[in-house]
């Protein structure tokens, strides 16, 4: 399972990549269009939001699998090597039980709107929804595989 | 469920060391399931947070910070605050804190300073003699300079959850960046007479090296001048400044040849991992501070607190009081997002300036990453420095003398922090 999630973890980051491309082009466009061509662009100011938003959720599984998640670790790097491993575990469980409720809350908006378009580049709901509910799932994948790791006593990367 | 149950959860699962974004989200869900309110609320709620123009800012300043590191920009910028304040006794500790000053004007957080010149901070300080000690020190406490002066994105992620003005957040921290730069010297000239510290240039220049040193740095020098410029003329909005820092800091890297495509790529990586970390954390707080807002919380600490005092005064020794503790604990995207809808109703009803809270909060936190045990630029300083963790923690504590007066200062001064925005932008209340 590792290889999967790091091989998605990886397709995802580099896609996270073109998102931040895209969102620091769109702002750079605007100020040109702005004070060169006193015009501006609400395509590009939602495109820009877009790939913010994108590039967060995205992220999250690589965030997950690296440990570069920002934790509070003082307590539980007090705790004797086997209570830790079985926090640790239940912490992983946890986020993969929370990021199947998210998105369980996706899959209700989408029930509903999933056509709902936004305003300005006219994207359907679905399509917008779409990076962040990869995110997520992938997120799930790689929690388990991280409590899969705790249980096994693997090294993972930091 | 009521909001100090929910605040509890948050706490107990923070402490497990599950995600921090998680640890929020988690009594959110569970306070819409027991309520049963619909949970779609939940994500609607996060990316909603997210998909705002201001944040914008966040990656970008981050991409800029990272693209200076990189190209090896910071490291003119050191030589060439030599230049200004290096012939001083304890001239390269002096230079620490004034290049944090100038890395401040460009990067606008505390942990990029630390990443980007700790190292050669620390490295040419031990060179001339300083202990590790007093090196690790000075680079930890110079760093809270970077997110109190322009750009800051512990302000731009303040502005957002405020709903003020980012433009007045960031002109507000001029003056208060400049103040903890000058008690820092002041505290640096101070032991560098007791402990005997060299000057940082000694004897004459050779010919043609200022010029060099000049040549090298002025460019680099010029990037927080672009951005301030930018920022006071109006011509760019915050966002637009950090688009324009980006630009900046491809064509010097470009012009130095320091930036190959498979670096900027590494950059970009670097840049979305920090990204991703802060604002995932502001995506969750948003759901659990909509949750606290729904139980009424903020109104309950608001009627505690005005019953206690409603003298502005007493309300900031007691939320100075409260934002130090909360650093100690909490990383600060996380303790700004839940603070700032709890903390800022009952301040600004008792007629506390929005943007000098701001500040303050900003600034409480800041010392609190100084400060044991969650004190994130200890952490990343120790493995630079080779210093335990706790030696550190020791280490810094001298360092906070000069942080409490000026935080006592901004405090009971709003002056400091609201002279300049007011100037510029007019009062408002």
């Amino acid at each position: 399972m590792r290889r999967i999630v790091s091989t998605l973890c990886d397709a995802f980051q580099k896609l996270s990549v073109a998102f931040l491309a895209a969102l620091c082009l769109s702002v750079f466009a605007q100020i040109i269009l702005r004070n060169v061509f006193s015009a501006g662009s609400v395509v590009l100011e939602e495109l820009a939001r877009f790939s913010l938003v994108s590039l967060v959720f995205l992220m999250i599984p690589s965030l997950t699998i690296n440990k570069q998640q920002i934790i509070v670790d003082f307590v539980v790097n007090r705790l004797p090597g086997g209570a830790r491993r079985a926090v640790e575990a239940l912490c992983h469980l946890l986020s993969a039980a929370s990021s199947v409720f998210l998105i369980f809350a996706i899959a209700l908006i989408m029930e509903r709107n999933w056509s709902i378009r936004t305003p300005a580049m006219r994207m359907p709901n679905y399509l917008f929804y779409l990076p962040v509910a990869l995110g997520i799932a992938l997120n799930v994948l790689a929690a388990l595989d991280r409590m899969i790791g705790a249980f096994a006593k693997r090294e993972d990367a930091k | 469920m009521s909001g100090t149950i929910i605040v509890g959860l948050f706490l107990l699962l923070m402490l497990t060391g599950l995600p921090i974004a998680f640890s929020m989200a988690i009594p959110a869900g569970v306070y819409m399931l027991v309520n049963q309110i619909p949970i779609s609320t939940v994500i609607q709620r996060m990316v909603t947070s997210l998909n705002s123009f201001p944040l914008l800012a966040v990656p970008m300043f981050i991409l800029a910070a990272n693209l200076m590191n990189n190209s090896g920009i910071t490291g003119r910028l050191f030589d060439f605050t030599k230049l200004l304040v290096g012939r001083l006794r304890g001239g390269l500790a002096q230079v620490n804190v004034v290049a944090s000053l100038v890395f401040a004007g460009i990067s606008g957080a505390a942990l990029a300073d630390i990443g980007g010149l700790g190292n050669i901070e620390i490295d040419a300080m031990r060179k001339q003699g300083y202990t590790m000690e007093d090196s690790a020190a000075i680079t930890a406490a110079s760093a809270t300079i970077g997110p109190i002066f322009p750009p800051s994105i512990p302000l731009i992620i303040y502005a957002a959850a405020a709903e003020t003005s980012s433009m007045r957040l960031l002109m507000a921290g001029v003056v208060p960046g400049l103040l903890i730069t000058a008690v820092l010297m002041i505290q640096v000239a101070f032991f560098a007479r007791r402990k005997n510290w060299p000057r940082g240039i000694e004897g004459k220049w050779k010919k043609g090296e200022v010029f060099d040193i000049v040549k090298r740095g002025l460019p680099a020098m010029f990037m927080p001048v672009i951005l301030m410029a930018g920022m006071l003329s109006g011509w760019f909005s915050p966002t637009e400044v950090a688009a324009m820092a980006i630009t900046y800091a491809i064509i010097l890297s470009a012009a130095y040849k320091t930036l190959s495509i498979k670096g900027l790529v590494k950059v970009a990586r670097e840049t979305l991992v920090s990204t991703a970390s802060v604002l995932f954390i502001v995506a969750s707080a948003a759901i659990f501070a909509w949750t606290l807002t729904v139980e009424q919380l903020p109104q309950q600490i608001s009627t505690a607190l005005l019953g206690f005092s409603s003298n502005p005064i007493i309300l900031l020794m007691l939320t100075n009081v409260l934002l130090l503790i909360a650093g100690m604990f909490l990383e600060t995207t996380a303790a700004i997002m839940i603070f700032t809808p709890i903390l800022l109703p009952t301040l600004t009803a008792a007629g506390v300036n929005p943007v000098h809270f701001g500040l303050v909060m900003v600034f409480n936190l800041m010392i609190g990453m100084l400060t044991p045990p969650v004190g994130m630029s200890i952490y990343m300083l120790s493995p630079i420095s080779g210093i335990p963790v706790n030696k550190l923690f020791r280490t810094v504590a001298p360092y906070l003398i000069p942080l409490f007066i000026a935080l006592i200062a901004l405090t009971y001064f709003p002056a400091f922090s609201l002279w300049l925005p007011n100037l510029l932008y007019g009062v408002r209340g």
